[in-house]
């Protein structure tokens, strides 16, 4: 062993890739650095040595087939391992002349990864094999000891019988029997975790040694099987191989070949077993980072809890704050499968999501464009159901697509009592047809006091709404803490209904908490709909304090629109402005939103002071300042404080 | 929106308040007709009926001083509404050139 941790580098565009390759390296003792792209990884590669380094070969600016004849260029010779979804031979190829060493397909194969590793870092970086043998406890097979596992035999010539429990035991066995296959399977299905392995003669009356197989390996896969018989034909040997047969034993040899069979096939089981189960929570972990919310500071009106059953891919949920007049979006999906691939799958998803979500906002064009991403994969086993929202939180409107989850189910509080509606839901799930007309679409406005339950398919709408109506309190008392209803609501489903998938609760409420002090108005840029729409805010500002001097509050206000038709929106006549108005016990909040990526408006004044007063421009951010009490710019959002009374 | 021209002075009466979505009109309008009338020894803008002036409307000013001045003629706003004064103090328009009230705000 010449290095015991070697020192990694990890170059992957995908977070959801990083993380994964990071948890599997560090789970076997590697140090482990990431860099987000090419120029990032080089900045690194400069100041630190690495001892390999794993380079994902498409991504933006920089690539990997780039990077590395960049990393080649600078002389050194650090073994770079392609890492690429690509896997035609011309791709290896390419790779190898850009100058990398070795090819490591998407998505990952441990083995192969750690195999590599050990290649090229000359170290031993399978502790886990080590691990599994000494965790199991299994020795050698000329030692007939199996420290109590519990064995069932199944034969009814009760001399054979004798033998056999006698030779098992000898070996450490614990060790039951049955006469046929018919009792087997009845023990099994009263208890099945009292057995470890089922040995079994392959004639018995009743259910017989095939049967018992087919059976265990359906429903209780945990359990290995063993068959033995005088002989065997060809046709059923193939036939015990396809069922699952952990070990075939010819009758004759039993006595001397129990207990090699058997040790081989927990050997091999349990590495298979711990491997498979190290890697899917290595994945589990990565993926489940990813199944949270986008937004650096989630907003109060989102709840979320989810609980997995089993090892890979399975449910995710993500959101993003537009900065678009305050509309965000929801992203609920559910990955067929759960296995690796299927949680390769969901980074793929995700990716995609990530890339085209800013430019595809509405629910069915995302729903459309995903669709036609994840078709070029041509994975025909594999498909996403998934559920889009674009969720436009001043006006507390939902624009909703859906692709094969259930539609969401609404909740409104009305006096005292819970109302529900469940909306459409289905369509085509996503990447199985080109087809763009097979969603389904509803719009949904959340009034006051009103919740809407997204879900997927390992939950349904009657059930949620029983676990509701069981637990009314969380809505109408107001003692009850409103946080984490999600969480409350998933536990107690739970505990009323078996779990058989993947299962994710998600809640949007209303954003309108005080719908009479708020008011609304948007308009397309243009300098004509800038007069209507301080007409209509005079008329508000009139209407509601009549006696306030405004002249230059109105003045500010409008410099305000101007910015965000002129600055903003550039100008786009097909760009919304959004106005909201908030009249509060001493004064007036007015919300500007353009579609825009704002600006800072310290520098933005710094700049305008030194202009003289000649000078054309900026002057306009000027009024704005000079009359407002305050302003604060996020992004496209300008908010404009001015203290009344 | 007109202009008239009286004892040697060109006046501009826009009638109309000077903001954004009137900016391209007015602006096209007193450039034409300003070019038409280089004779005139003095500009006067009347702000008759101006009650809103944006920053739009207020570059249209300083662009109107500017390019009078360098005609070497004599730029001046007369008839400003309380509104209009707002504006024109918060921009100190009367360093540049001369501003007369009207005379209901006097």
């Amino acid at each position: 062993m010449t290095n015991n941790s070697p020192s990694i580098l990890i170059v992957d565009d995908n977070p959801f890739n990083r993380e994964m390759l990071s948890d599997i390296l560090k789970a076997n003792s590697c140090t482990v650095d990431t860099a987000n792209n090419g120029q990032e990884a080089l900045d690194k590669i400069s100041s630190k040595t690495y001892a390999i380094i794993i380079m994902d070969m498409l991504m933006p600016g920089l690539d990997g087939f780039e990077t590395t004849k960049q990393v080649r260029k600078m002389g050194l010779k650090t073994p770079v391992i392609a890492h690429t979804s690509m896997s035609m031979k011309k791709d290896r190829r390419r790779c190898m002349e850009a100058g990398c060493d070795e090819f490591l397909p998407k998505p990952i194969n441990t083995n192969d990864l750690l195999a590599l590793i050990k290649k090229y870092a000359g170290s031993d970086t399978q502790p886990e094999t080590q691990s599994i043998a000494s965790q199991q406890k299994i020795k050698h097979p000329d030692d007939p000891t199996f420290n109590g596992l519990k064995a069932l035999l199944i034969e009814e010539d009760q001399t054979i019988r004798n033998q056999y429990i006698e030779v098992l035991q000898d070996m450490g066995f614990s060790v039951s029997f049955v006469p046929n296959g018919n009792e087997a399977l009845d023990r099994l299905e009263q208890n099945s975790k009292q057995y470890d392995l089922i040995i079994s003669n392959m004639f018995t009356s009743g259910i017989d040694g095939l049967g018992v197989l087919n059976t265990t390996k359906r429903e209780y896969p945990r359990v290995l099987v063993f068959i033995y018989a005088d002989k065997f034909d060809p046709a059923t040997l193939q036939l015990m191989m396809q069922l699952g047969a952990d070990g075939i034993i010819p009758q004759s040899d039993f006595k001397n070949s129990i207990g090699k069979i058997v040790h081989t096939a927990l050997s091999q089981t349990s590495h298979s077993r711990t491997n498979q189960a190290q890697t899917a929570f290595q994945v589990r972990q990565s993926q489940a980072r990813l199944t949270q919310f986008g937004c650096s500071k989630p907003c109060q009106f989102i709840d979320m809890a989810f609980s997995t059953l089993h090892d890979a891919g399975g449910d995710m949920a993500q959101c993003r704050y537009f900065n678009r007049s305050g509309q965000c979006g929801v992203v609920l999906a559910d990955v067929s499968g759960h296995d690796i691939l299927s949680s390769y799958i969901s980074a793929v998803f995700l990716g995609i999501l990530s890339s085209v979500w800013n430019t595809h906002q509405d629910p069915l064009s995302l729903l459309r464009i995903i669709n036609k991403e994840l078709l070029k994969m041509e994975e025909v086993n594999y498909h996403v159901c998934t559920t889009v929202l674009l969720w436009d939180q001043k006006k507390s409107h939902l624009d909703i697509a859906t692709a094969g989850n259930p539609g969401p189910l609404l909740l409104t509080q009305k006096d005292n009592q819970l109302e529900f509606q469940q909306f459409e839901g289905g369509g085509i799930c996503l990447g199985l047809l080109d087809r763009d007309d097979l969603y389904t679409f509803q719009q949904v406005d959340l009034v006051q006091n009103s919740r809407l339950f997204l879900f997927s398919d390992g939950m349904s709408a009657s059930k949620l709404q029983s676990i509701i109506n069981k637990n009314k309190n969380l809505f109408l008392s107001e003692v009850t803490s409103k946080r984490e209803v999600c969480r409350r609501l998933l536990d107690a489903y739970m505990d009323s209904w078996s779990q058989d998938d993947d299962m994710i609760l998600l809640s949007l409420e209303s954003t309108k908490t005080d719908a009479d002090k708020q008011f609304l108005y948007s308009f397309y840029s243009d300098y004509k709909e800038v007069d209507k729409a301080c007409k209509w805010i005079s008329d508000q500002l009139f209407k509601h304090m009549p006696n306030l001097e405004m002249d230059m509050m109105m003045l500010s206000i409008r410099e305000a629109l101007l910015n965000a038709v002129e600055h903003g929106n550039n100008y786009d006549s097909n760009a919304l402005v959004e106005v909201t108005l908030e009249f509060q016990p001493n004064g007036l909040q007015i919300v500007i939103s353009d579609q825009g990526k704002g600006f800072n408006l310290n520098k933005k004044l710094i700049d305008s002071k030194n202009e003289s007063g000649f000078q054309i421009g900026k002057r306009g951010l000027k009024i704005i300042h000079a009359f407002a009490d305050k302003i604060e710019v996020h992004g496209g959002t300008m908010r404009l404080l001015f203290n009344i009374g | 929106m007109k202009t008239y021209k009286s004892n040697g002075t060109f006046f501009l009466l826009p009638e109309t308040d000077l903001v954004a979505s009137q900016m391209e009109e007015i602006r096209d309008y007193f450039m034409k007709e300003l070019r038409d009338n280089v004779d005139a020894e003095q500009v006067t803008l009347d702000a008759t009926g101006i009650e809103i002036v944006d920053s739009l409307g207020v570059n249209l000013i300083i662009g109107l001083y500017r390019h009078v001045s360098t005609e070497s003629k004599k730029f001046n706003v007369v008839n400003a509404g309380e509104k209009f004064m707002k504006v024109a103090n918060f921009f100190r328009f009367s360093t540049l050139f001369d501003i007369e009230k009207a005379s209901s705000d006097d």
